[in-house]
């Protein structure tokens, strides 16, 4: 049976030859990985801990790449799926709150004003990925920076080196985005 | 290909960023060069640019790892911590819950985890904490129990009671009746005042937060102490002002809105709050309840607030409905006082009003009906408050609720506190009472400290009474009189006997009901007893010694008071029972007045109850368990200048009961368990020096209910329990002289008897120290011994296919169902519940186990195991006990017990589940359990008690009248079986007495 390692690999080997249908495989395979991570996290360090989003994804990678065989555009691609997944996740949730029912028919759930915070935010990330869908078909690589900075928690210069562009034309890019998006999301 | 507008755009906006601010505008001018929506867009742009700030940074990042944390659901099935997950019940700001099974306890959780943001936030975390912690402690009918709080894998959870049913908001939309709305409301204010009374303050009152529980319409009021901890963003849970709340309104519409109209004057200026919140709040439900809308109806929450401020009164309630109560309209009224000086100023005060117009209107009803309300009541209108209902004239003789034959069915068993079963049975001591008595007779190792010596050589036992009937005893200081409790047919009534003749007379005649404790005033004239109803807590009377009516002095105590020398102070214990339980020591004075707490011991420790003043006035002695694990008991001694308690000894017991002082403060004398004895015995104990000695070791165990001393330390005052038991085999519908008896030991078959599929004896016979698995013919010959160890079993039964022997077991700590082949071999552990798990018996078709368990909140369960081992399947979640299964599968009889209804024998499917029929218990049912079912499933076997003398009867379930099945002129029925034609039985039969002795020259 193929290691999980020797198949991120390949999946992502596949993938950045062009084969999309690779990337639905790897999504499962990577948030398995980071799931497992995160919650290792919080055992370790408790609740409280702030988790850093890419010290998880710069370990899952670590752990699921086949290191001989390794090529550098995986690590950009990889931190891409990442990013990529982080913000299907956050938006998933974002959607779920937006719609969640308040109690349910069995047992009245604690709901208070916590809600509002979540749920403001869960507005806020919304419209953040319609925002973001929107640029990203202006300027495919600003949304690429966006996501990978704000989903995959990436610095500048991490950001630069998975883009392969100089960290002056990220944080060029990055400053007229956040602009961009923020015009964006308040005049709608 | 890039757009080339876009390209601009971002030329021009980087380029106008680099300049300074006041440079922008030219330098746009001349970039744009009249192209008036590109000046826009990069206007628009750098406005944006610098309100960025932290957008689009941090936040989202830790956002989307804490969401791997805590953003997916828990699958159903899954374990974690103790608890099995059933399913996802919902999600909250504060985190989702779970509908999970405690797979220690075996009962329904439902479990909140908390989000991982909500845990960042320290401080609001420990507050949370801190308030749910002291609500956890809140111990009530009506509020939702907190059973934990902790943390796994990093994530924090509570565990509180779950409850099925729907909330008052769901239950508002289909109408609520005047009554209904007024039983809920007396039943919220109950809550209210449990919580009020330790300062804890709801603040977030509101339909949302009331469940109406689905069975018996039991209100649960949820989140106590939590409802407002989760406010965001700040430390403080209330927001600091008016503004403030306004502004909350306003970012989150449609969540804040359902609180605000619930919100009182001050909550909503955002003032402190205190419990005049709460009335309020329960003032808008009540009213909505009644009026079918909120007083402060509105579009916006702003409009909401302002009509809260306003200094306008809602309209009254008589507005919506001739039918609504003038005085039910003055109460709501008062309730919505703005002011809320001018409000009820205590949740105790709303409550009587409620109670009080509920009363009035209940008489009324009877009244127009002119013919009297059947006696039962309706549960509605009985409202299971939690509060007394019933006042008792002063003065007057005592009478105690009744509480049918229940008492036969399970004694007075109490969960104590730490997983151990304390059993005071009345009257007579069920086998239940064997079974639980010895949970915590066998504890897994004992410290050996301190001598043990034999009895005084000189030591004088005399039986003062002969019935077999005398429990409860005390001696007066002179030593003349002794005051005993006698029981008779079910009812126990004082009696009063002189030392030294046959002189006696009653002094209370006979009650319902228990008597827990006795004690003589100093003088002599007055005897102290502590009655209480079952399950119910004591209440302490005064009665003159030689007659006269009895007088209540104090409520809500456990067990017997101790006098101070003086005879001007008592000292007692005050127990709030539960998953998180206090015991208070208290000290008062004789008349009841100026109490005073000495000390509290929550869960996991405790007091035990009888707490003794020393000589000198400045200690109390009582029992507690010792730490850390508690597992063990000692006596502690308490300052009553407040200083620092101290152990009275090293020694440890497996548990401890009454204690006097010898006069001269040289000593105590107590009662007290070693460990494997399986009865309590009367030791000595130095003092200062806490040195132990041992100085009785009978065969009869003495009870704990009775220890007493005269002034002059000269006799002692105990009461003995003689108990014998025999195996007969009765051919069904025949007398006496038919039935044969099989065995000639003291405790054969007390420990359970039993058919095999092929007709022989399975029982439990006691040879030496140890109770063993037996097999033999149903004639009584070819014995056989299956196990041969020192661990007590009980209850054995056969498979149908005759490979197995089940049967419940003390190893360690806790008993619990196991298994072994039909020959004896390959003992293994099914459960491991830690509350006691006692099987009854297997389902036809030999896959299950059945058995029932005590639940950590005092509560029992039926459930079943597969015989071949995993997790038990739970089959009921609420109080039922001794379940048999019918020989066709199809129905389970068991004890039921609910607050309403009482007492029943409850038929339930064989599949677990509510209960499809309650049949009434028989009366004087006899200590015998479990029940038993005729072969063809269509009657109930029991055994009933007349006149002191047990025999078998059937109960047809379609409700036709009883038929007697044995015919027995003598003795007691401790356990039987019937064969599986029908025709013939096996007993546990003899006898059992209880009598007062008199103990002299014991030091």
């Amino acid at each position: 049976m193929e290691s999980a390692a020797h198949q991120v690999t390949r999946l992502l080997r596949e993938w950045s030859d062009g084969d999309e249908s690779s990337l639905e495989q790897l999504m499962p395979l990577v948030h398995g990985e980071l799931h497992r991570l995160a919650h290792q996290h919080m055992r370790r360090e408790g609740p409280g801990h702030v988790l850093q989003t890419s010290a998880l994804i710069n370990e899952a990678y670590l752990r699921l790449v086949d290191q001989p065989q390794i090529r550098w555009e995986n690590r950009s691609h990889f931190f891409g799926i990442a990013a990529r997944l982080m913000r299907r996740i956050l938006v998933d949730d974002a959607r779920k709150r937006n719609s969640a029912k308040r109690g349910g028919s069995l047992i009245q759930v604690p709901l208070d004003e916590a809600a509002s915070l979540a749920q403001e935010q869960a507005a806020n990330v919304t419209a953040l990925d319609e925002a973001l869908k929107r640029l990203e078909a202006i300027d495919a690589r600003q949304g690429q920076i966006v996501e990978l900075r704000f989903f995959g928690g990436l610095s500048i210069e991490e950001t630069a080196s998975v883009l392969q562009v100089s960290p002056g034309t990220v944080m060029r890019d990055w400053t007229f985005a956040r602009a961009w998006l923020r015009t964006e999301m308040t005049s709608v | 290909m890039p757009d080339p507008h876009w390209e601009n755009l971002k030329e021009v906006f980087h380029a106008a960023l680099a300049l300074a601010p006041e440079q922008r505008a030219a330098y746009l001018d001349r970039a744009a060069n009249g192209d008036a929506s590109l000046r826009l867009a990069v206007e628009s742009l750098l406005k944006s640019h610098e309100e960025t700030e932290n957008f689009v940074d941090a936040p989202a990042y830790q956002a989307a790892a804490e969401m791997l944390v805590d953003g997916d659901d828990l699958k159903a099935g899954r374990n974690i911590a103790h608890y099995r997950i059933v399913q996802l019940l919902g999600e909250g700001g504060m985190g989702q819950v779970y509908l999970a099974e405690d797979g220690k306890l075996h009962r329904r959780v439902s479990l909140k985890f908390l989000s991982t943001s909500f845990m960042k936030d320290h401080e609001r975390r420990r507050r949370f904490e801190q308030e749910a912690r002291a609500a956890s402690a809140l111990n009530h009918p009506n509020i939702l129990t907190i059973h934990e709080i902790s943390e796994v894998e990093g994530r924090r959870y509570i565990a509180t009671e779950f409850i099925e049913g729907k909330t008052l908001r769901e239950r508002l939309q289909s109408g609520i009746d005047i009554d209904d709305a007024l039983d809920i409301a007396i039943q919220i204010a109950s809550a209210l005042v449990a919580a009020h009374r330790v300062n804890i303050v709801h603040r977030d009152i509101k339909p949302e937060n009331i469940m109406i529980r689905r069975d018996d319409g039991l209100v649960k009021v949820l989140d106590f102490g939590l409802a407002k901890m989760s406010a965001p963003g700040s430390a403080k849970a209330e927001v600091n002002s008016e503004a403030e709340t306004r502004r909350h309104a306003n970012t989150a519409p449609g969540v804040v809105m359902g609180t605000l109209a619930y919100m009182s004057p001050e909550q909503a200026r955002g003032d402190a709050v205190d419990e005049r919140t709460d009335i309020w709040s329960l003032g808008v439900v009540l009213y909505e309840m009644v009026a079918g809308c909120s007083p402060f109806v509105a579009g916006t929450s702003n409009e909401i607030i302002s009509g809260i401020l306003s200094k306008e009164p809602p309209p009254p309630l008589t507005r919506y409905s001739r039918d609504v109560p003038e005085r039910l309209a003055e109460i709501v009224e008062k309730a919505l006082t703005k002011n809320r000086e001018e409000r009820y100023q205590t949740s105790q005060d709303l409550l009587i009003d409620l109670k009080r117009l509920r009363q009035s209107r209940e008489l009324k009803a009877g009244m127009e009906r002119s013919s009297p309300r059947e006696q039962s009541g309706l549960p509605t209108s009985q409202g299971p408050t939690g509060e007394a209902t019933s006042s008792r004239p002063e003065g007057g003789t005592p009478t105690v609720p009744s509480t049918s034959s229940a008492e036969y069915l399970i004694g007075e068993i109490r969960r104590h506190k730490r997983g151990v079963v304390i059993v005071s049975a009345l009257g007579l001591v069920a086998l239940t009472a064997t079974i639980f008595g010895s949970i915590m007779f066998m504890n897994r190792y004992k410290p050996i400290q301190g001598r043990l010596l034999g009895p005084s050589p000189a030591m004088r036992i005399t039986r003062l009474t002969d019935t077999g009937k005398a429990t409860t005893a005390a001696i007066s200081p002179d030593g003349n009189y002794v005051v005993y409790v006698r029981e008779e047919e079910g009812k126990l009534g004082l009696w009063l006997r002189q030392v030294g003749s046959a002189t006696e007379r009653e002094i209370v005649p006979p009650m319902d009901g228990q008597i827990v404790g006795t004690t003589f005033s100093r003088d002599g004239s007055l005897i102290y007893y502590t009655a209480s109803a079952f399950a119910s807590p004591g209440v302490l009377y005064q009665v003159p010694t030689l007659g006269g009516t009895s007088r209540k002095v104090l409520e809500n105590i456990s067990g017997p008071v101790g006098l101070s020398r003086d005879g001007k102070r008592l000292a007692f214990i005050r127990s709030v029972e539960g998953a998180h339980h206090v015991d208070s020591l208290i000290v008062a004075n004789v008349d009841g007045t100026g109490e005073q707490v000495l000390a509290r011991k929550e869960s996991p420790a405790y007091f035990d109850n009888g707490p003794t003043w020393s000589p000198d006035g400045k200690t109390v002695v009582c029992g507690a368990a010792v730490e850390p694990d508690f597992q063990f008991e000692s006596f502690v001694v308490i300052p009553v200048d407040g200083e620092q308690e101290r152990w009275m000894t090293s020694h440890r017991w497996s548990h401890v009961s009454r204690t006097v002082w010898l006069g001269d403060g040289s000593g105590l004398m107590v009662l007290a368990l070693e460990n494997r004895t399986t009865e309590l015995q009367l030791w000595h104990i130095s003092y200062p020096g806490g040195e132990v000695q041992r100085v009785t070791n009978d065969l009869n165990g003495y009870l704990a209910d009775s220890l007493s001393i005269t002034a002059d330390s000269s006799a002692l005052v105990a009461a003995q329990e003689d108990r014998s038991s025999k195996i007969w085999v009765a051919p069904t519908g025949e007398g006496e002289d038919r039935a044969k008896q099989l065995t000639d030991g003291k405790f054969d078959g007390l420990n359970g008897v039993a058919w095999t599929p092929d007709g022989k004896i399975l029982c439990v016979l006691k040879t030496g120290d140890d109770y063993n698995i037996w097999l033999m013919n149903r004639d009584g010959t070819e014995r056989k011994q299956l196990t041969a160890d020192s661990y007590e079993k009980r209850l054995p039964k056969m498979s149908p296919d005759g490979r197995y022997i089940v049967f419940s077991s003390l190893h360690g700590e806790s008993i619990n169902i196991w298994k072994m082949d039909a020959d004896g071999s390959n003992q293994k552990q099914l459960t491991r519940g830690a509350f006691g798990e006692l099987c009854t018996g297997f389902t036809p078709d030999g896959k299950w186990v059945l058995f029932w368990s005590w639940t950590e909140s005092g509560s029992a369960m039926i459930s079943k195991v597969s015989i071949e081992g995993g997790e038990p399947v739970q089959l009921t979640d609420y109080w039922t006990i001794w379940p048999t299964i019918s020989p066709d599968g199809k129905l389970i009889a068991a004890g039921y017990l609910d607050e309403q209804q009482g007492h029943h024998l409850a038929i339930i499917p064989s599949l677990g589940g509510q209960p499809i029929k309650l049949l009434p218990l028989p009366s004087s049912m006899s200590p015998a359990f479990p029940f038993g079912w005729t072969p063809d499933s269509s009657s109930l076997v029991y055994a009933q008690k007349h006149n002191g003398v047990a025999n078998i009867w059937g109960q047809p379930i379609n409700g036709d009248p009883p038929r007697q099945l044995t015919n027995f002129k003598s003795d007691l029925i401790f356990g039987f079986a019937l064969s599986a034609d029908g025709r013939q039985f096996v007993l546990a039969r003899g006898t059992q007495t209880r009598d007062v002795v008199l103990i002299r020259d014991f030091h």
